[in-house]
């Protein structure tokens, strides 16, 4: 008897897998609805597996099949591709297609869909992304930090929070991906800027009696010897009405550049124009200029939603630290109804990326705000359809360090939590469809999550950062206070 | 023989009792406050993150037990026999002590019930107290005295790890019982070792790791535990601690909260509060009786009492989050308690604030975003059921307009006016409100009140309507259009039709013994519950 027990088992399993196992599909006619949606994009080869789950299905049959006959086959109750294999079968792709044949199982029937793809880009991408966490809440901080994710698998390392920091953590940025260059706003009794140029991390105090407020959106200079900031006296109200949540918007901004090497803060009348408010500076991969958005003030609340901004640009000389005498407007946005903001310059100079919205520059909460190219040689701009949304905002995009790819945030999710895409562009400005930053467990991820990524930055290697100098610099040390305009020591 | 038994049952018994009795008579409304500001899910997720820091284990165990505190008889209970258990235990590890010894043992359970009249203080302090007494006295009973400090060192590092810096408790009991150098040097080590490894890996800040990464909700500053001083008086200790203030408005939250409006006008009557959050209950109360006429029976201080200025803490934004939901003002009321949810100093989630937001979402409808809290509620033990009720709404705007009280505030809600939120333009909003949905009644009472307290005799007079009320229009609402009509009118002689005479006759009487110099305290008796002694003598507004 002892000895027919385990041969029971064996055939009973066997009858439960053949029972749970892919048999008698019907085929469905369409494309399967996954989530993440990642039917036909555009991914590069060293990604962490793209798993996902079929809506409404109990189990998932799922087949990769790459042109060079490389076969993945997985099965369970959602799709979760092994690291390796996934690796060798993108590996063994690179610039060619991956078929997808999914079934999924459904009140005992099985469904098998129509196949989709994914592209395997020859175009690298950098080693991971740094973001914030932030829940969108209204005035209060709440749990945030800045974190780091490897690209190549699902790991996530925290570099600050509020766990450590007793203060809310704004902006942070590299130079052109590079982590070793680093700025970073903290707000709070202890608020401070933490700057690292390659090396040693310092606190400074960024406000001065000349300027109206702390240095924000901070734009490093190509060369590391510059930081752009802008100076914002920045408010924020809330809506009535169920379709929006709240506005942010100034009352006042300037724009500086920080000479690093000489401590001190440089400006001039057109970036800090009494008729203009000039915020969102980026210099220019070449670091002779310096893109940045500029509206004509407006009463408010009253009118509000007739602050519009143009996209500008002034020469600027990295020798002298000087700047050109003339603006050039080069998306006349405001005559035509929208408004620019966040405009970021690929790396290889030849096109610039910004978001418009039809009024404000505080764009990730506005539904309608979209991404846009402009050709830098040609001054055309169009929008970027395939990688828009319709009613959600996409904003707060960055570049690769090779230009070939595009992260941003996106709410098109649920309307209101921020998530990462990754996007392809190719060298004639042509986006692929956007993927979801991937998880192990994409659903149950995304579902539980309920703070948003904001400002994805790529970064080409691990960000070292150490919280608690960070910490003790702020709170015990004696921050360095920015000059204004000082001459050269 | 008696004297044994009197230790172990009586005396122990009689402890856990009056600890009982304490929270569940004296202190509930804390006991309800622990549990709305947590989210206990029995999830794999949300077991593997809470044990991930040093003192998880605690942590947890504190969170499961909080869950029960939905039952303030139930929290007080736990919170007892916590407190019992951790004297019993403290008593079985001083083995015979004297008279004196024993009654010793009660101090440490003492000291932590004075802890827990902190509204922050959270209840895996006892769960890590206890766990650590316990595993000193399961350790100290193996006899092999090398296995046993052997067990007392690894011990130390896994205890470090599950319940955090209190963990000492069992360095220094397994050390008063060694007396031995070697190993206590090594659990000491060991002790000091955890702490470096974890700040060094984890990045916790030392002073964190010390104190404890979750034993009091304020995770940047411990407090100055200024009640160990005055522990050494005992009672007295919990006299001192004792949050009459935090209670009193954890009391009418807590009503407020289940809707128990009668409850808050009788509590009202008792207590006369006088602060703004507790009177913006009442007012609510009265409002949703059908009693917003007899605002002046209790005292007002402004509109501060009605709607008040939002607070940057956790608790307070909660009750005017209410009053903008019963209003319809659904994206204020979304704000406030997103907002209060996200400053819990420990960054937990609130199942209170989870439920809100659920149904802000689901009223604006922002189904995907519904769904997300509701989820998550449908892993807790008590609002499973009403998570999955209010889940058949989501993707059903029909089921939601169907819905009585989702439907209503969807009627009543803003359409075609928006507008930024800004108090200081209460009245515009309100008024915008009434504007768009006469049906509004609420509205239309908030405003009136606003106004009324605002001092704002002539935006009082241009909104109310003075007819439609049933028995006649409110005795308020007549002093106060007659205080305005005083102030333009030659004479009374030709007041409306719907002024009682005999409030004409009060007025008169008020204004002579007010411009004849009548001390306020005697005019409060005669006329403390009218309007115009409220206009008058109300200071502050």
């Amino acid at each position: 008897m002892r000895a027919r027990v385990p041969l029971l088992m064996l055939v009973l399993l066997t009858a439960l897998s053949c029972g749970r196992g892919l048999h008698d599909p019907v085929f469905s006619g369409r494309e399967p609805r996954i989530f993440p949606d990642y039917r036909d994009v555009t991914i590069p080869a060293t990604i962490a597996p793209l798993n996902f789950s079929m809506d409404k299905t109990e189990r998932v049959d799922v087949t990769l099949t790459g042109e060079d006959g490389t076969v993945l086959h997985v099965h369970g109750t959602m799709a979760r591709f092994p690291r390796r294999a996934w690796r060798k079968l993108l590996q063994a792709n690179v610039g060619k297609s991956i078929e997808v044949e999914a079934y999924g199982f459904t009140e005992g029937q099985w469904m098998q869909h129509r196949p989709f793809h994914f592209y395997v880009s020859e175009d690298a991408i950098d080693y991971g992304l740094a973001y914030r966490l932030i829940l969108p809440s209204y005035e209060g901080m709440g749990n945030l930090g800045i974190y780091e994710r490897d690209l190549s698998s699902y790991r996530q390392k925290e570099l600050i929070s509020t766990e450590e920091v007793n203060g809310c953590l704004n902006c942070h940025s590299f130079n052109q991906c590079d982590p070793k260059d680093l700025s970073l706003h903290v707000r709070g009794a202890y608020g401070g800027t933490l700057i690292r140029q390659q090396a040693e991390l310092k606190a400074f105090d960024t406000k001065t009696d000349s300027t109206i407020s702390s240095c924000v959106y901070p734009y490093w200079h190509p060369s590391g010897n510059y930081i752009a900031y802008s100076n914002n006296t920045t408010r924020q109200g809330f809506y009535q009405r169920a379709e929006n949540v709240l506005e942010v918007f100034d009352y006042a901004s300037d724009i500086v550049v920080y000479d690093i090497r000489n401590n001190r803060l440089l400006s001039c009348p057109l970036l800090k124009s009494e008729s203009a408010w000039e915020t969102f500076p980026a210099f220019s991969p070449d670091g002779k200029s310096l893109y940045f958005c500029s509206a004509s003030p407006k009463a408010i609340p009253q009118q509000l939603s007739e602050i519009r901004y143009n996209l500008c640009r002034i020469a600027f000389d990295p020798e002298s630290g000087r700047f050109g005498d003339r603006v050039d407007t080069l998306v006349l946005a405001a005559p035509a109804g929208f408004s620019v903001s966040f405009p970021r310059p690929s790396f290889d100079g030849k096109y610039l990326m910004y978001t418009v919205s039809s009024f404000g520059n505080f764009t990730i909460w506005h539904r309608d705000a979209d991404l846009c190219l402009l050709d830098l040689a040609t001054g055309a701009s169009w929008n970027l359809a395939s990688a828009n949304s319709p009613d959600a905002a996409d904003s707060y995009h960055n570049w690769s360090s090779n230009s070939r790819w595009f992260v941003f945030g996106s709410r098109r999710d649920d309307g209101v939590h921020t998530r990462a895409y990754i996007c392809h562009i190719d060298a004639d400005g042509v986006p692929g469809k956007p993927f979801l930053l991937p998880q192990n467990k994409p659903r149950e991820y995304y579902d539980t999550m309920l703070r948003s990524f904001n400002i994805p930055e790529f970064v080409t290697e691990p960000v070292s950062l150490n919280s608690h100098k960070a910490w003790r610099l702020l709170r015990r040390g004696k921050k360095e206070q920015f000059n204004y305009g000082t001459d050269i020591p | 023989m008696e004297r044994i038994s009197l230790k172990q049952t009586l005396f122990p018994g009689l402890f856990a009792l009056a600890v009982f009795l304490f929270f569940w008579l004296a202190y509930p409304y804390h006991v309800y406050g622990q549990e709305q500001f947590q989210l206990f899910q029995f999830s794999w997720r949300y077991w593997a993150e809470t044990l991930a820091v040093p003192g998880g284990l605690a942590d947890w165990c504190g969170r499961f037990l909080t869950q029960f505190f939905y039952y303030s008889a139930a929290g007080s209970l736990i919170l007892a026999l916590l407190l019992a258990a951790i004297q019993a235990v403290t008593a079985a590890l001083a083995k015979s002590p004297s008279p004196l010894g024993y009654a010793l043992t009660y101090v440490p359970s003492i000291l932590l019930l004075i802890y827990c009249c902190d509204a922050d203080a959270m209840p895996c302090t006892l769960v890590a107290v206890l766990l650590s007494l316990l595993c000193a006295l399961a350790v100290l009973r193996i006899r092999p005295a090398l296995l046993r400090n052997g067990i007392a060192v690894v011990a130390t590092a896994l205890l470090y790890f599950l319940l955090g810096p209190l963990s000492v408790l069992f360095v220094i009991a397994c050390l008063v019982h060694e007396r031995k150098w070697l190993p206590g040097l090594l659990m000491a080590a060991v002790f000091a070792l955890c702490i470096v490894c974890f700040h060094k890996t984890m990045g916790y800040p030392y002073y964190r790791l010390l104190y404890g990464i979750n034993y009091y909700r304020f995770h940047h500053h411990m407090p100055a535990w200024p009640w160990i001083a005055a522990a050494a008086l005992g009672a007295l200790g919990v006299f001192l601690a004792y949050d009459g203030e935090m209670e009193t408005y954890l009391k009418y939250d807590f009503l407020t909260r289940r809707f128990q409006w009668n409850a808050i006008l009788a509590e009202a009557r008792k207590d006369n509060p006088q602060k703004p959050f507790e009177m913006a209950s009442v007012n609510l109360a009265l409002v949703k009786t059908g009693n917003a006429h007899r605002l002046f029976d209790f005292y007002q201080n402004g509109p501060d009492g009605l709607l008040p200025k939002y607070t940057n803490d956790y608790i307070h934004p909660l009750i005017p989050s209410e009053a903008y939901f019963q209003l319809g003002m659904i994206n204020s009321c979304q704000r406030y308690t997103f907002e209060a949810q996200e400053l819990i100093p420990d960054f937990q989630k609130s199942v209170r604030a989870y439920k809100r937001l659920a149904e802000t979402n689901l009223v604006n409808g922002n189904h995907k975003v519904a769904e997300k809290y509701l989820k998550a509620l449908e892993k807790t033990l008590f609002y499973r059921g009403w998570a999955r009720a209010k889940m058949a709404l989501c993707d059903n705007d029909a089921a939601i307009d169907a819905d009585p009280g989702y439907g209503y505030l969807r009627s009543v809600r803003l359409h075609d006016h928006d507008f930024l939120f800004n108090r200081q333009a209460m009245e515009t909003m309100l008024g915008y409100l009434v504007q768009e949905n006469p049906a509004n009644h609420m509205a239309l009472e908030y405003l009136l009140a606003w106004n009324l307290l605002d001092k704002n005799l002539k935006g009082f007079v241009r909104f109310c309507p003075f007819e439609g009320f049933p028995g006649g229009v409110p005795r308020c609402y007549q002093e106060a259009f007659l205080l305005d009509f005083a102030d333009t009118a030659q004479s009374l002689d030709n007041v409306p039709a719907f002024i009682d005479p005999a409030v004409v006759d009060a007025f008169t009487r008020f204004m002579r013994e007010h411009g004849g110099g009548t001390p306020a305290e005697i005019l409060a008796k005669q006329f403390g519950n009218t309007y115009w002694y409220y206009y008058f003598y109300r200071l502050g507004v």
